[in-house]
């Protein structure tokens, strides 16, 4: 900006001209009168310490706010990138990306205290998750572990990945709490200035700039009031899916931590079968032996879950 | 597809599908509250406004699915018979996964937006919490009286619109001004000057992965590259005007003036983490119906 403020060019102008986009995104809502100003949706979730405290029943809001990766390879960027700064002996990790044109690369310098989590960006992780990965290693490493300097440390950088569209906040253990628990409520964080725009909330408290709302989820304000007509079908895991977690749970439980849920992997795991099914009795047909679809399907079911994962280029 | 990165299909062909990705609609116009949006108390109604990707009905659909939000309309407007005839190929690929409940909640009418507009206050039918309306203020013919029709489908609150135009910008202009000033007569009519300027510019910009979205090498080259997609590419449908361009004051003031606020204002983002994938040829194809269907393609 000063580079191009010394030509005369304004701060806005270069923005307008240079770092702009080709296409832009907007989501809009309708703007209401003034004797209707219950719109509370403008901007972003934004995320504060005071999501790490626990409530009365040892939850936190950071627990449930997940991290969507929009661009697909972060987690195996910072890795990757983690790896040539050690080889460098560099503290800087250097970054690029495509959200703007021209100048699409930056650089981060990351504190040794929050680079652990870094890798597991991808894996659809919960902002309490990457905290714990962060302090468990550095327990495994004997080292001191300040709890508010690394959850300060963790929210600067996934606000700087956040303003740059690389990830997404996404909180799915709302929608499951409720459809399932009447007595506990919801978690409902909010940006400071909505607040008062929630109107009909019941436990409204700020800590620390976070307004942090704990009500019954049939207290819920505005449309929500009324319970759901459908709630949404509990995720339990299919017959075949707890066949597969008895002979490796390691497998399913690394697909579940990827996001895919039961349902998926049971139809899956089902049509195979059925094809695997139609294979041996094709086999035996021709008089074949068993041993040798036994292993097929083996090997299908790796396959499955190979195809399951995603690319780890 | 059943990665977890499906949500952002604009990542498996490097071009922009639209806005209508549940984890970016619940951040940016919900402020991640989920419930608000998809467990509102009674069927979430979700509306494709004449513009938007094809595909993105799909993605859409699946992501629904795959969040057991079930309990949803959707109304998709198309006045283009290839649109519709594309979207009922894809549900009847698609069938086996999908189930006949899903498609049986998209209800697809061959109508403008502003023609239905008018028959929805007619009989006073449901609202909408959700319209996508992907490149509409460049290509509508009148974008603002669109953009009107579309405040009155959406809810006073709990509603929400995901648009995307393009955008002015230093380089749209050096690169009209270029194709502008070639030399047109130089092997006419089988010259793709036009193109090729428009993509070797890119490339020289570091912005190369921009030259494989077609619809952005087609709205840089303006004109030329227009008639150039018409000579060469006559199996695809043929953009109706010259498609516009906002800058961002420009842009909000259109949206004020249509009575609507910008509850979050995103660049697109462009990424290819299938690219070393062996499955991505048939990503490309189909945005959800990778299970059955795409083992046995594999072993084919």
């Amino acid at each position: 900006v000063q580079k191009h403020a010394d030509t005369g060019m304004s701060q806005e102008d270069f923005v307008q001209t240079l770092m702009t986009t080709f296409r832009y995104t907007q989501y809009l809502v309708k703007k209401l009168t003034a004797a209707n100003t219950t719109n509370s949706r403008t901007g972003r979730l934004k995320l504060t310490r005071a999501m790490f405290q626990s409530d009365r029943r040892g939850r936190t809001v950071a627990s449930t706010i997940h991290i969507e990766d929009r661009v697909g390879y972060l987690g195996s960027t910072f890795a990757g990138m983690e790896q040539l700064a050690l080889q460098r002996q560099s503290t800087a990790i250097e970054f690029a990306h495509h959200a703007l044109p021209g100048d699409n690369r930056f650089s981060l310098i990351v504190s040794p205290v929050i680079a652990p989590c870094l890798s597991q960006l991808s894996a659809r992780p919960t902002v309490q998750g990457l905290h714990e990965m962060n302090r468990a290693f550095a327990q495994q490493q004997g080292r001191t572990f300040e709890e508010v300097e690394a959850q300060d440390l963790l929210l600067a950088l996934l606000a700087f990945i956040e303003r740059r569209n690389l990830i997404t906040y996404y909180s799915q253990s709302d929608i499951e709490e409720n459809a399932t628990d009447d007595d506990a409520g919801t978690y409902t964080v909010m940006l400071e200035g909505s607040a008062k725009a929630t109107a009909g909330g019941s436990g409204l408290s700020t800590v620390g700039g976070l307004k942090v709302k704990t009500s019954s989820a049939h207290s819920t304000a505005g449309s929500a009031q009324q319970a759901p007509s459908e709630p949404s079908a509990p995720d339990l895991p299919g017959p075949l899916t707890k066949r597969l977690m008895d002979k490796d749970a390691a497998a399913v439980e690394g697909l579940r931590a990827l996001g895919h849920p039961y349902s998926v992997i049971e139809e899956i795991l089902l049509s195979e079968a059925r094809r695997e099914e139609a294979r041996k009795s094709e086999a035996t047909k021709r008089g074949s032996g068993g041993a040798k679809s036994q292993s097929r399907g083996r090997s299908v079911t790796d396959h499955i879950l190979r195809a399951l994962q995603p690319d780890r280029n | 597809v059943y990665y977890r990165q499906d949500f952002h299909a604009t990542a498996l062909i490097k071009s922009f599908y639209g806005a209508a990705i549940l984890p970016d609609i619940l951040h940016h116009a919900f402020q991640g509250r989920s419930s608000a949006f998809l467990t509102p108390g009674r069927p979430v109604r979700f509306l494709f406004a004449e513009h938007f990707h094809p595909e993105m009905v799909l993605n859409l659909l699946g992501q629904l699915q795959r969040q057991g939000a079930l309990d949803f309309e959707m109304v998709v407007l198309t006045p283009d018979d290839s649109v519709e005839a594309f979207i009922r190929d894809r549900f009847a690929m698609c069938e086996r996964l999908l189930g006949g409940g899903i498609v049986d909640k998209v209800n697809i009418v061959n109508v403008t937006v502003l023609q239905y507009a008018a028959l929805h206050q007619a009989s006073g039918g449901a609202l909408f919490d959700y319209i996508e309306y992907n490149g509409g203020l460049s290509r509508a013919d009148d974008p603002s009286a669109e953009l009107r029709a579309l405040r009155g489908l959406l809810h006073d609150s709990g509603g929400a619109v995901g648009l995307s135009y393009f955008s002015t910008n230093h380089h749209v202009t050096r690169l009209r001004n270029m194709v502008d000033s070639r030399e047109k007569l130089f092997m006419v009519p089988f010259s793709l000057e036009a193109t090729r300027l428009v993509k070797a510019y890119l490339a020289q910009h570091k912005l190369g992965h921009l030259a494989e979205d077609h619809e952005l090498v087609v709205h840089l080259g303006g004109e030329a590259a227009l008639s150039e997609h018409v000579l060469y590419r006559a199996d695809q449908a043929v953009p109706r005007v010259q498609w516009r361009t906002y800058s961002q004051a420009e842009a909000a003031h259109l949206v004020e003036e249509a009575g609507f606020e910008v509850a979050s204002w995103v660049p697109t983002a462009y990424s290819r983490p299938f690219g070393k994938s062996p499955r991505s040829k048939f990503a490309q194809k189909s945005t959800i119906c990778a299970s059955d269907h795409a083992l046995s393609l594999q072993r084919r």
